[in-house]
């Protein structure tokens, strides 16, 4: 199923694309990229993210490499699937999946029984914290912020509600219903689930909530471009900056740090949508984020 | 057909200048017309289309989203607006995919729907956002470089525009109502300036034609102002000149004519004169043959027939005096001899009687015209075996000798001719002397075989008698036909002053 696995295996000679379980115990650590495509996309992601984890594991030697832990970096939601369905001694990373699709082939994986050791992931999404961040400096006051989960999103509801974001289930309820239910709230935070927001629905709720003269806190540069008001959002850099400090902490402790939202962000914002709902766009909105420590060289 | 082409050939010029001026123009005028309202039709056709077709598909774009979330009565609030603000819509119905429809408006206005409506399908449109779904794409938040393809939309309803002509037609109606206005009028300046280009034609060559009647009548005399130039003020110049010219020719052919009438007039008077002295001439030759014969005749008579008695009796008297001598071959031979002189002196005698007689009618003087006519004609009568006939009628003392002779000639000659020429078998002449016109009618006539007056030349008996009568002021009538025989009238008036020629001044 995978299409091109680009394979960077450091300080081995062996493929370790089929990692068998070995009985010795594990002295080390190697890993591998597992992608679904050789996109440009793709290419520049594992090209950043192989020169960010060589240092990492330029550390163990090549003679142990039959005992070393394969660490699997999945980039995108189908190199996870393939990933999460492999019964071995290893470690996954998810990188450029969504939570609520990460959450969910994880779910499968483990009703099949087959299961990695240990697996975390750096959602795709921006962080629902940051984001609330952004809309109360945007409005420049606290908000009142809503959000549609469906089933897969669900897990998130205490901790919006806990920012006390007013959180709908969509349950399947149609969409402009539910958007009528939130047409007080200040801003929609949008969340990936493609129960709630898929291509045809998207245009639908982008002009409903502009109609309620809300905005939408999106979750990518290209929803922001399409109508949302604004986000947070990572670079390639960013998430792969975030998975390397991931994989460093693993390999040097031991211990894998939980999923995690993007630790690295930018903002951008739609001026045009945010002069239509009269807010005044500060330097401090546009330049909020949380950069990357550069790249050792 | 050819005739029905040329039926303009009886046109005057000035029909003929206002259909060259007129025609053109009338064309051009019914083509702009004729165009005009079709471009205003056309144009109110391709703007309805246009607008309809517009109109439905922003609309359809607009509808989506209401469509979509079913908020309707925001969708039919816009709609209505729409419809009442703009008088071209008639009506807009939006439908949804099941043919339901979902919003329906109608102009309030009075307007009428065209027949065919727009219609433009409501799409729902799909925006294409990575949306972090389960699609295999690794999910970046950061922008994307690359799109994907354009997907396929679906079709949630549609939105049908039914235009109304009504009041753009009205608003066309205005702008062509003031363009055919302004062509009326062109066309009304066109015909004044094809009148007035046709009177400054048909005005000075009507005054031609006046003038060119006038002198056909004769009338040189006129006048013609050159009043307009080009080819008309040419022809103006040229028949004034004309009428100068002609007049100046007519006064020198006048002048010709009363000169040369004068000179013939002067040739008549002394031909008359000279005619009136021929026939004094010639009454005076005749009279003077008439007296020379009559001296003659009384010489003959007198000296000639005496001397030839005297001749007879000394013949008689030889011959008795042969008788009484003794006979003898000489005697006899004298006496046969004398009997031969005595006829001979009666032979002469004859001779000399008759000669008398021809020289001298003297039966004229001794039974007057009548009785000398009378026995002229019992004369040829007996000599030429001509049944003639003889009448007269009047007193004929009256006649003087002159004048008598002159009829007596006449008829001798013109019996004459009938014993040389006429070949007839019966005549008759007839001497009438009326009171009532003082003159002497005389008529031979015969049934001979006559002759054509036309295509005869006179001869020298016709021609004397002719100098003859018209010696005594007389006048001559020769009736002829060839097979039918000729008769001669003459009048010889009693008083030969009255019938006489006179000289015309």
């Amino acid at each position: 199923m995978l299409a091109s696995a680009l394979t960077a295996l450091l300080l081995a000679s062996t493929p370790a694309h089929a990692a068998k379980p070995t009985r010795q115990p594990a002295q080390g650590f190697r890993f591998q990229f597992v992608t679904a495509d050789d996109s440009a996309l793709t290419q520049r992601i594992t090209e950043d993210l192989y020169k960010r984890l060589v240092p990492i594991f330029s550390t163990f030697r090549t003679e142990l490499a039959q005992r070393r832990r394969m660490l699997y970096v999945a980039i995108g939601p189908a190199a996870l699937r393939e990933v999460a369905s492999k019964r071995c001694d290893c470690v996954v990373i998810s990188a450029f999946t969504s939570s609520q699709v990460y959450r969910a082939i994880m779910a499968k994986a483990a009703q099949g029984g087959a299961q990695p050791v240990a697996s975390t992931a750096v959602y795709a999404e921006p962080s629902p914290a940051d984001q609330l961040r952004l809309a109360a400096l945007l409005y420049r006051r606290p908000v009142r912020a809503a959000a549609i989960l469906g089933a897969d999103t669900s897990f998130m509801r205490p901790a919006l509600e806990a920012e006390r974001v007013t959180v709908l289930d969509a349950g399947g309820e149609d969409i402009n219903r539910l958007l009528n239910q939130i047409a007080q709230t200040d801003v929609l935070l949008a969340l990936p689930d493609s129960t709630v927001y898929s291509t045809e629905s998207i245009r639908n709720i982008l002009l409903s909530t502009y109609r309620h003269k809300q905005g939408v806190i999106g979750f990518s540069s290209d929803m922001v471009k399409a109508g949302a008001l604004a986000t947070t959002y990572s670079e390639i850099e960013d998430i792969d900056a975030q998975v390397a400090e991931i994989a460093a902490a693993y390999v040097s402790g031991g211990e894998l740090a939980p999923p995690q939202f993007p630790r690295y962000f930018r903002t951008i914002v739609n001026e045009g949508v945010a002069r239509s709902l009269d807010l005044t766009v500060s330097d401090e909105v546009r330049g909020f984020s949380r950069p990357a420590p550069p790249r050792r060289p | 057909m050819m005739r029905d082409l040329s039926f303009w050939r009886g046109w005057s010029i000035g029909l003929r200048m206002a259909f060259i001026t007129m025609l053109p123009v009338a064309l051009l005028f019914s083509s702009f017309v004729w165009y005009s309202w079709y471009s205003h039709r056309a144009q109110v056709d391709e703007e309805l289309a246009e607008r309809g077709r517009i109109l439905a598909r922003a609309l359809a774009e607009t509808s989506e989203y209401n469509v979509i979330s079913g908020n309707l009565s925001d969708l039919r609030l816009t709609i209505n607006g729409l419809v009442q603000s703009d008088r071209s819509v008639y009506r807009i119905d939006v439908v949804d995919t099941n043919g339901r429809n979902a919003v329906s408006v109608v102009s309030e206005h009075p307007i009428q729907a065209e027949p065919h409506s727009f219609e433009a399908p409501i799409r729902k449109q799909v925006v294409w956002l990575n949306l972090f779904s389960d699609n295999g794409t690794p999910h970046v938040s950061a922008s994307s470089a690359t799109r994907p393809p354009t997907l396929t939309t679906e079709v949630v309803g549609r939105v049908r525009v039914t235009m109304s002509p009504t009041s753009m037609m009205a608003k066309q109606l205005r702008r062509f109502r003031v363009e055919l206005a302004m062509a009326a009028l062109a066309l009304v300046a066109s015909g004044l300036l094809a009148y007035f280009l046709a009177r400054s034609l048909t005005v000075p060559l009507q005054e031609a034609i006046a003038v060119l009647r006038a002198i056909r009548g004769g009338d040189y005399r006129v006048e013609l102002p050159v009043t307009t130039g080009g080819e008309v003020g040419e022809l103006q110049a040229s028949i004034g000149e004309m009428s100068v010219a002609l007049d100046r020719s007519k006064q020198d052919l006048e002048n010709k004519v009363a000169e040369r009438t004068r000179d013939l007039l002067e040739s008549r008077n002394e031909a008359l004169r000279a005619d009136a002295d021929k026939r004094k001439l010639i009454q005076k030759v005749n009279n003077i043959i008439e007296d020379e014969r009559k001296s003659i005749a009384v010489e003959i008579h007198d000296e000639l027939n005496a001397s030839l008695i005297a001749v007879r009796l000394e013949s008689q008297t030889i011959q008795q005096l042969a008788a009484k001598a003794v006979p003898g071959p000489e005697v006899e031979q004298i006496g046969a001899k004398a009997q031969a002189i005595t006829k001979l002196a009666l032979d002469l005698y004859a001779n000399g009687r008759r000669l008398v007689r021809r020289l001298r009618p003297e039966v004229l003087d001794m039974l007057g015209l009548h009785g000398a006519v009378e026995e002229m004609v019992s004369h040829y009568r007996s000599s030429s075996g001509i049944d003639f006939e003889f009448h007269t009628e009047g007193d004929f003392s009256r006649l003087n000798n002159e004048l008598a002779i002159s009829a007596y000639r006449i008829v001798q000659e013109a019996l004459s001719n009938i014993m040389k020429h006429a070949n007839a078998s019966a005549a008759h002449v007839s001497l009438v002397l009326l009171d009532a016109d003082d003159a002497l009618h005389i008529e031979v006539g015969d049934d001979g075989e006559g002759f054509d007056p036309a295509v005869s030349s006179e001869g020298i008996g016709i021609i004397g008698m002719r100098e003859r009568v018209f010696a005594v002021g007389g006048g001559i009538q020769v009736r002829s036909r060839p097979g039918r025989g000729t008769t001669l009238a003459i009048t010889l008036p009693l008083n030969e002053a009255a019938g006489g020629a006179t000289a015309v001044h």
